[in-house]
Order: C-alpha cells, then structure tokens, then sequence
C-alpha cells in the first residue's frame, strides 16, 4: 500500500493540506490502540502497522517537496547527480563562496544582504516551477493522459527536484 | 555519527585546498554536485602535457566533514599520478582508506566523479 492509498487518494501532487490534516485524525481514530485491546492478535497488530504507515504517509505528502519525491521514488525515478546543468552547479558553487566571504567577515553588510536576496529568489523561483510542474502533473493525470506524457512529467519533476538539496543547504548556511 | 580519524585529520588539515587558473590550458576542472544532500566540490588538476602527469590538484568543497575529506585525499592521490592511473582511483578506495559509514559513500562517488571530471575537461582542452 503506498502513501497516497493510504489516504484513497489519486497520484497527485495538489493536496489540500487541511482535508490531509482532517484525513489523518479520521483515520488514526480508526486504527486507534484502543479500539483494538479486545480483539484478536492479528487484527491488533494489523492496526498497529497501519497506525505506523498513517504516520509516515502523513508527514511524507503534507510537505509539498517531499510529496514529488515521494511521487517519483514510486515510480522509480530518482535525482541524477551526473545530469545536473553545469550551469547550476556553477551557481551553486559561487553561492557558498560568498556564503563562506559573508561568514568569514571579509563581506560587506550590503553584499551580505545582497546574497540572502539571491538566495531568497532562487528559492522563490524553485517553488514556482515545482508548483507549476506538480500542477501539470495534475492534470495529465485528470485527462488519463498516455504513459509515455506521465513519463516524461516525471523525468522534469525529477529534474527540479534535484536542485532542492543544494537550495537548502544554501538556506541552511545563512539562517 | 563519529568520523574516522582520517575523515577527521583530513577535515582539520584539509590539504590541497584552493584554486588553480581555470583558463590554463594545462588546467582541467571538474566540478560535481549530489542531489541526495546538495553538497558541490570542485576538484582541479595540472597536467603535464608532455608526460600527462597530474603535477598539482586542488580542490573545494561545500559539504560534509566526509565529501571535504574525500576530496582532500583524492587530490592527494592524483598527484604525480598519469592521466591513466588517476583513472584508476575508485570510491571504493576512498571508502575503505577514510572507513566511510554507507550512508557516506556518495561522498566518495562524488569525489570520483569529480576526477573523472577533470581529466574530462583537460582532455577537452586538448583535443586539438
């Protein structure tokens, strides 16, 4: 049973986070210990295991960014190093640098500002075409679109995602 | 998760860090990323072009303590090294001299591949 099963819902990628939420408590009632201390060993443990595939499905498809990756290891696409752009590797790179000048006290108050803007919009920029790809994913999957389409929107799903690795540790080194 | 005290030598006293010109022409750069924790390392070499031996490499890396020190000691190993035997260098290499944990081990791919890189790019240079 995977994460989307879980909750009977469609491979896809715009999930209301609140009918998540409402889904979650619903079902973890459901598969609740307590209502399970009468009866036999089997069915007892069967709630347990749901109780810890629920949880796991829930914090997996409430984070947007997790969802597509999720989305992808199912269907057994995952980042490609050896594929990045050299252009954003490149950017990556001179990132650091000048999070390394900003923190070493070698940077201005300004360039250092300049720098959390820089990374702010590429942040900004990443949700955007993540949202955007995650909502065509949508609707191939609303129109049954044809094998070969939901492949190659996995392949470019799979191609954003690989950069969200390298944004986060750029917002972990200067938050 | 503790380090190996390689890993933590070489992440103290990370040797060969720096820069070499990358317009050089005997300058081959290779710069590779993971996806799977976003870390970057840029590994430079200088090559002989006459004998094709690496006479210097240096490297950065924005990572962990086990991709900075993968890095390192791949560019300890290149060094005075031809072409061909830097080609030789696996991860596993790298993996058994740092004793890196499995969960570190892309640590080491990534430092292969950034060899690989280099070379690539030399190569390119002198394809002429």
């Amino acid at each position: 049973m995977n994460f989307f099963e879980v909750f009977n819902l469609p491979r896809i990628l715009n999930i209301d986070p609140k009918a998540l939420e409402r889904k979650f408590h619903e079902l973890s009632r459901q598969y609740h210990p307590d209502y399970f201390t009468t009866a036999p060993e089997i069915e007892k443990q069967k709630a347990l295991h749901m109780t810890a595939i629920l949880n796991d499905a829930y914090r997996t498809l409430r984070h947007p960014e997790r969802r597509v990756e999720y989305l992808l290891n199912i269907h057994g696409f995952k980042p490609d190093g050896s594929k990045a752009p050299k252009a954003l590797l490149m950017e990556i790179f001179e990132l650091n640098e000048q999070i390394e000048e900003v923190r070493s006290g070698t940077a201005s108050p300004e360039q250092a500002r300049s720098l959390a803007g820089l990374i702010r919009e590429k942040r900004e920029r990443f949700d955007a075409e993540l949202q955007a790809a995650s909502r065509e994913w949508d609707s191939l999957v609303a129109d049954g679109a044809p094998e070969t389409k939901l492949k190659q929107q996995l392949e470019k799903l799979t191609e954003i995602v690989s950069e969200s690795s390298y944004i986060r540790n750029l917002e972990g080194e200067t938050h | 998760m503790a380090y190996s005290d390689k890993v933590v030598d070489h992440y103290n006293n990370p040797r060969n860090v720096g820069a070499l010109p990358k317009e050089d022409p005997n300058v081959g750069t290779g710069l590779v990323g993971a996806p799977e924790c976003g870390d970057v390392m840029k590994l430079q070499i200088k090559v002989n072009e006459q004998t094709e031996i690496i006479e210097e490499a240096k490297f950065k890396t924005f990572g962990c303590g086990s991709a900075i020190a993968s890095s390192s000691l791949a560019t300890e190993w290149v060094k005075g090294k031809t072409l061909a035997e830097a080609l030789e260098i696996k991860n596993t290499d790298i993996v058994k001299e740092l004793s890196l944990p499995p969960v570190k081990i892309h640590c080491s791919v990534l430092a292969e591949d950034a060899i690989k890189a280099a070379i690539t790019d030399w190569k390119k240079k002198h394809e002429q």
